[in-house]
């Protein structure tokens, strides 16, 4: 009886330990985690230094591969993988603790929206210096990604990986409706009217989907109809939010007219999936995803088309998620050779590999012209859209410690609105509030 | 000549030597546990109080702030508030609910019917699945699109209804998820508890024309008295504890509306990295806890049951 009273009990004092655990183990003596460094360039013994990637399948195959090549090619840098015991999804909290004990490795993988927490540590290295080389060809990297590795003006990653947000759409679904298919100046207001005509309550088709679970997901849908109309999340030093301003408000309105006024919207508050899987049965005519999604649509046999976002007045400006490889100060030494193994693992010879393996959008506007290249769109279906596409991602998410309850702010507020619970300006007012908190550092 | 004092003298040392050298002893048996249990709970107990003091992430900057973090939880945090809230109803809903079942399917599984054992079995099946496991099942049982519940009520010109999707029902969607995993431990507890009323007593009762109602009124329920209070206690602890159910069927949402106390402190600490306002969080929960752990040991000393049932 007590056995079984001894694990429920203990829920809660566990999630005490957790925290403590992580945190007791900060600021102690500084002791390298990995392999020894050497004395510098020119001595014989190889610079040894750790990956943590957090991939996975062939993903990870592929860049065990990639490794191993470099390290034949290298023979001054011994580079180790290792996924870091975790996935991406939890590389912030895995690398944290790893910190906060000394062991951190020389690279991590990390989501964009992270960087700036993980920056805070006082641990990741500055790149600026290193990039500035002609060799690294720098301004090659689609511009939201140079920009979204930049923390208070200093660059603390490696772009790793881009995803964009297009429209996919049911070609056959739109057809037996008679809608015509979006083009590619199509506008909110004809976004607004097909999802209305595509509604059919009684089949259960609704025309678009939106996740209402108060995520970042929830507030990135927000944020590129934002830029659009002329407004950003924070003002320019991240110290107060500005998304509460006629151009909030009016992104906002659009959305709560399609899911309160004419419930052409499915709302999902769980966001685990349910849009995309309606989408696939043929219930949903298009929704606004990015190309990890077009694997699971062609799998569902939709005959589907891409199409770039609505504009306003002609602009089509895109969010894309940048994620990067975060490199870990552990001496100059090691530091040089994470820089050239980064340098290596994004030209476009590489970059062309890896996307060709893993389908993953090239991060280079060169790669796309690299002969390694050019079998990517037959190899993935769909995804010329959203590399062309990525010309519309000119911004970045704001970097911010407090990034993650800001989105949280948006996304409640955001989420309120379109489930009908009160009007945007008062609920973007809220958020607002709630946001300038954190942003303050309370 | 040794006086009787001096010879009393040494045999109350060699007493003392004897009982010092057991006592030692002992502590070197419990020790490795002691060691143990001091290390992974109250060595991190104590040093959440610390961290609760200060504004800090796991790594980097850290300040002192003395009880500012508590203030502000009190004062002003309104999500911290909904949390408090959504615990406390979700524990005023699910405690009395999980009794009053687990009394009712305790007294049906009692009866002398066919394959009583499978359906005991069966009861107690849920409380060994993973919270994991029921939350996908309810989420399947509870889509508000496709479920079987929405389908059901379809039938009888009820719904569609928003389930975990809908800000004022997921709360209770939640609390009937966590019946079905929990119910069958309080029916386990019942039945032994029934079946260890006297039958004398019962004999006695009918013997004196005491009818069904009147012998479970009078006879049983008195007898029950114990297994209830430590079924109370342990499942509001359980309650104000609910964390891992949150955490896989709904995240806190929709709009805030299955936030608990432990959620709240989970993302506080590991989404925004706020470890010490989290501690803090974490430490009023405690608190609250430590006070129940507390009254349930005077219950049970005044009915002189310390350790009896638990």
């Amino acid at each position: 009886m007590s056995a079984f009273g001894h694990s429920h009990r203990l829920a809660a004092v566990t999630a005490t330990g957790l925290v403590v655990l992580l945190a007791a183990c900060g600021g102690g003596a500084s002791t390298p985690g990995t392999a020894p460094t050497t004395g510098g360039a020119g001595t014989a013994a190889p610079v040894e230094i750790t990956l943590w990637h957090g991939q996975v399948d062939v993903a990870q195959k592929t860049l065990d591969a990639m490794v191993a090549d470099f390290n034949t090619s290298h023979p001054k840098i011994v580079v180790k993988t290792d996924s870091g015991g975790t996935t991406t999804d939890n590389m912030l909290e895995k690398v944290q603790a790893a910190l906060a004990a000394d062991a951190a490795p020389d690279i991590s993988y990390l989501y964009g929206s992270q960087l700036a927490q993980l920056v805070a540590t006082g641990k990741v290295a500055d790149l600026t210096a290193e990039v500035k080389e002609p060799s690294w060809a720098w301004s090659d990297f689609w511009p939201a990604m140079q920009d979204g590795v930049v923390v208070d003006g200093k660059v603390r990653g490696i772009p790793s990986a881009i995803g964009d947000f297009a429209v996919i759409y049911n070609k056959s679904l739109l057809a037996a409706k008679g809608i015509a298919e979006p083009t590619s100046d199509w506008t909110w207001s004809d976004f607004r009217a097909v999802a209305l005509k595509a509604t059919d309550k009684a089949a259960g088709t609704f025309g678009t989907g939106f996740p209402v679970d108060g995520s970042e997901d929830t507030a990135v849908r927000f944020l590129y109809k934002l830029w659009q109309g002329g407004g950003d999340l924070l003002n320019a030093d991240n110290t107060s939010a500005t998304f509460n301003t006629p151009a909030g408000v009016t992104a906002l309105e659009t959305y709560r007219a399609m899911a309160v006024d004419d419930r052409s919207m499915y709302l999902d508050a769980q966001n685990a999936g349910k849009i995309e899987q309606l989408f696939n049965a043929g219930k949903i005519a298009f929704f606004v995803t990015g190309p990890w999604e077009l694997e699971t649509v062609t799998a569902a046999k939709i005959d589907y088309g891409t199409q770039v976002l609505p504009g306003t007045n002609g602009d089509h400006t895109t969010t894309a998620g940048t994620d990067s490889w975060v490199v870990y100060d552990h001496g100059p030494a090691r530091k040089a050779a994470a820089a050239t193994f980064l340098k290596w693992l994004t030209q476009p010879a590489q970059d062309a590999r890896w996307a060709l393996a893993t389908g993953s959008l090239p991060l280079r506007s060169t790669t796309v012209s690299d002969p390694g290249f050019a079998s990517f769109y037959t190899t993935y279906p769909g995804n010329d859209l959203f590399v062309k596409n990525l010309a519309n991602a000119k911004r970045a998410k704001p970097r911010t410690t407090a990034l993650p309850e800001v989105f949280t702010a948006v996304g409640k507020a955001v989420s309120a609105v379109l489930l009908g619970h009160g009007d945007a300006k008062a609920a973007l007012d809220g958020a607002a509030q709630q946001a300038n908190a954190a942003l303050a550092g309370q | 000549m040794p006086s009787p004092r001096g010879s009393r003298g040494q045999l109350r040392g060699g007493l003392r030597r004897r009982r010092r050298r057991e006592t030692l002893e002992a502590w070197a048996f419990v020790s490795p546990a002691a060691i143990v249990v001091a290390a992974l709970s109250l060595v991190p107990f104590a040093w959440a109080f610390v961290l609760s003091l200060r504004k800090q992430a796991f790594s980097g900057p850290s300040t002192f702030v003395g009880t500012r973090n508590y203030e502000r939880l009190l004062t002003s945090d309104p999500a911290f508030r909904t949390a408090v809230s959504n615990t406390l109803r979700y524990t005023l809903a699910y405690v009395p609910a999980t009794l009053f079942l687990g009394l009712v399917i305790a007294l049906l599984l009692n009866q002398k019917v066919r394959f009583v054992g499978v359906y005991r079995t069966l009861i107690f099946v849920p409380f060994v699945a993973s919270s994991a496991v029921t939350a996908l099942m309810f989420g399947i049982v509870f889509d508000s699109s496709f479920g079987i519940v929405n389908a059901a009520l379809g039938v009888v010109g009820i719904g569609p209804e928003g389930f975990f999707d809908d800000p004022d029902q997921a709360l209770w969607a939640l609390v009937i998820a966590s019946l079905w995993g929990n119910v069958g431990f309080n029916v386990v507890l019942y039945l032994a508890a029934i079946q260890d009323v006297p039958l004398e007593l019962r004999e006695a009762a009918s013997i004196d024309g005491a009818n069904v109602w009147n012998t479970f009124r009078h006879v049983v329920v008195p007898q029950l008295g114990p297994v209830t209070t430590f079924l109370t206690l342990y499942q509001t602890l359980n309650a104000l504890q609910l964390f891992d159910l949150v955490y896989a069927q709904t995240r806190g949402g929709p709009l805030d509306a299955t936030t608990t106390v432990v959620y709240y402190v989970y993302q506080q600490a590991f989404r925004y990295f706020h470890a010490g306002y989290g501690s803090a969080a974490a430490w009023l929960l405690s608190l609250v806890i430590l006070a129940i752990g507390v009254l349930e040991a005077l219950l049970y000393r005044r009915r002189g049951l310390a350790g009896g049932v638990a």
